[in-house]
């Protein structure tokens, strides 16, 4: 049983008075409708008669009807072609259809049935209690059908504004990263420049100074691109860039990144690479994204005098995966919130006496680093004991080409 | 002396690669739009280019593209920087025969390298 829905179709039977257009060109059988559905006990039916096609058709497009009586056989056309005209002309807003059928015609009424009528009744059938109940039916079947339709058409406007909104912000995003990158782009070269000596020797203060100042605009630009790519993430904008890549190139980049920083954080910095490691089949600048993300982590939450190893080696059954890992004897994570790490934006922010700094970054970090590795067909894992430190390791796909056998 | 030209709307980024690539030791030449660049490539023949791929009226690619058309630079290597973070973007660019490709900003050794990797190149 269809449950009934509030708009229209409790209006209409508040109306009580429905329209009734019939199409059938014996004048007995119109006689009989039209009896049957005057003496019906709660209903008032207002009714039209035509005795062909078209003079069906000419009424049908000067009223509104609630219901449409349609013969099957309608003289030199069926009622199978009114029916489809009937259809075509308003496939959403159309009248009921009920369709009348004489002996033998049930393969027909299956066929009307598919093609939009809502009902058919047997001519022999027809009594005022059958008739006025097949034409209710109709009715509340039409207005179910109505009412799906505009929800369907209200979806797909708010779907389509949903889309060109995402669109804008998309948009939005790359263009604020790219008018910001901009002048960070010269100011990094300028800092870099005089931190060198282009411009001329620097006394040793100075280019302490300028150290600092170069690593906050590479803190700058993590920050914008963890933004851009958190963005990217969301709206599904995101795509991987794969080929073949040498794990130890990928670590070797992140080595020589990440270096000067452990030692201007007085924090240990190592790393071990399994000897013949084959090619993995990753984005390479993305791992190098990753690793990154991990190892500013390792060196923000491990104090002085404290240490980090970056490991390369092969795993997986068959060896057919490149496991990396970073671990730390930093501050470690509760585990109350070692699930929770990797959510966008969530952060730990303590202040203990290790010493470990209270805030600092977006957040992003892990989120992004976990959705990389997900899309790469590995996954980014942790553990960690409070108070030791933790290891953030992922794997990555060995490439699966042929001429590639370690 | 190697010659660069670099094809570069934003004046402190091309003044900023000016200053760098003269201390390299490297004869730099500058464009600020495509037009800009293809008829100073043909006028100086450069020994490398490298391009911005965001570029008023017209794109790097665009740039690029010409470039390899004319006689005069259609061997030119060259290189992109671009401060765009788009998916396939740099497969793109490789596909139009970039020899490297950098992101804004830039470390300075990324850049040194990328040049050296491109003239060795030609």
């Amino acid at each position: 049983m269809l449950t009934r829905q509030p708009d229209f179709v409790d209006s209409v039977l508040d109306l009580m008075t429905l329209k009734i257009l019939i199409i059938d060109d014996n004048e007995m059988d119109r006689l009989v409708y039209r009896r049957c559905l005057s003496m019906h006990e709660t209903r008032v039916f207002s009714i039209e008669e035509a005795s062909s096609a078209q003079e069906g058709l000419v009424l049908y497009n000067n009223e509104q009807y609630d219901c449409v009586l349609l013969d099957f056989h309608l003289g030199n056309c069926t009622g199978i072609d009114v029916l489809d005209q009937i259809v075509e002309h308003n496939p959403l807003s159309r009248p009921a259809i009920v369709m009348l059928t004489g002996f033998g015609t049930i393969d027909g009424a299956a066929d009307a049935m598919k093609r939009g009528a809502d009902d058919y009744i047997q001519k022999s059938t027809v009594s005022v209690e059958s008739l006025g109940r097949a034409i209710a039916n109709a009715v509340e079947k039409t207005a179910l059908r109505r009412t799906v339709s505009s929800k369907q058409q209200y979806l797909q406007i708010a779907n389509e504004q949903l889309t060109k909104q995402n669109e804008e912000i998309k948009r939005f995003y790359h263009s604020v990263s790219h008018e910001l990158k901009t002048p960070l782009t010269s100011l990094r070269e300028f800092v870099s420049m005089v931190h060198e000596g282009v411009a001329g020797e620097t006394t040793e203060d100075q280019h302490d100074l300028l150290t600092t100042a170069l690593e906050s605009c590479d803190q700058l630009c993590t920050h914008l691109n963890d933004l851009t790519d958190s963005v990217s993430l969301e709206t599904g904008a995101f795509r991987l860039e794969l080929d073949r890549i040498d794990p130890a190139e990928v670590l070797d980049k992140s080595v020589r990144q990440f270096e000067p920083l452990f030692e201007s954080a007085d924090v240990s910095f190592s790393h071990q690479v399994e000897q013949g490691l084959p090619l993995m089949q990753a984005d390479e600048a993305r791992v190098v994204q990753v690793i990154s993300i991990l190892l500013a982590n390792a060196r923000k939450f491990t104090p002085a005098g404290g240490s980090v190893l970056l490991k390369s080696e092969r795993t997986g059954p068959d060896g057919n995966a490149i496991r990396f890992s970073v671990a730390d004897t930093g501050c470690g994570i509760e585990a109350e919130h070692l699930n929770l790490v990797f959510d966008r934006l969530y952060q730990v922010s303590k202040e203990d006496e290790w010493g470990c700094r209270a805030r600092e970054g977006l957040g992003l970090g892990l989120s992004i680093a976990k959705q990389i590795m997900l899309q790469h067909g590995g996954e980014l894992v942790v553990q960690s004991v409070p108070g030791e430190g933790s290891e953030f390791s992922f794997t990555v796909p060995v490439s699966d080409y042929l001429a590639n056998v370690a | 002396m190697k010659k660069i030209l670099v094809v570069e709307d934003d004046r402190k980024i091309a003044k900023a690669l000016s200053v760098r690539l003269r201390s390299l030791g490297y004869d730099v030449g500058f464009a600020y739009d495509a037009a800009m660049a293809l008829t100073h490539a043909r006028d100086t023949r450069p020994d490398m280019v490298i391009i911005d791929i965001n570029l008023p009226a017209g794109n790097g690619f665009q740039v690029a593209e010409r470039l390899q058309e004319a006689p005069e630079t259609s061997g030119t290597p060259f290189m992109f920087i671009t401060a765009s973070r788009k998916a396939g973007l740099r497969g793109q660019a490789m596909k139009v025969g970039a020899k490297s490709y950098l992101e804004k900003p830039f470390l300075a050794s990324d850049l040194v390298n990328s040049i050296e990797n491109v003239l060795g190149a030609a």
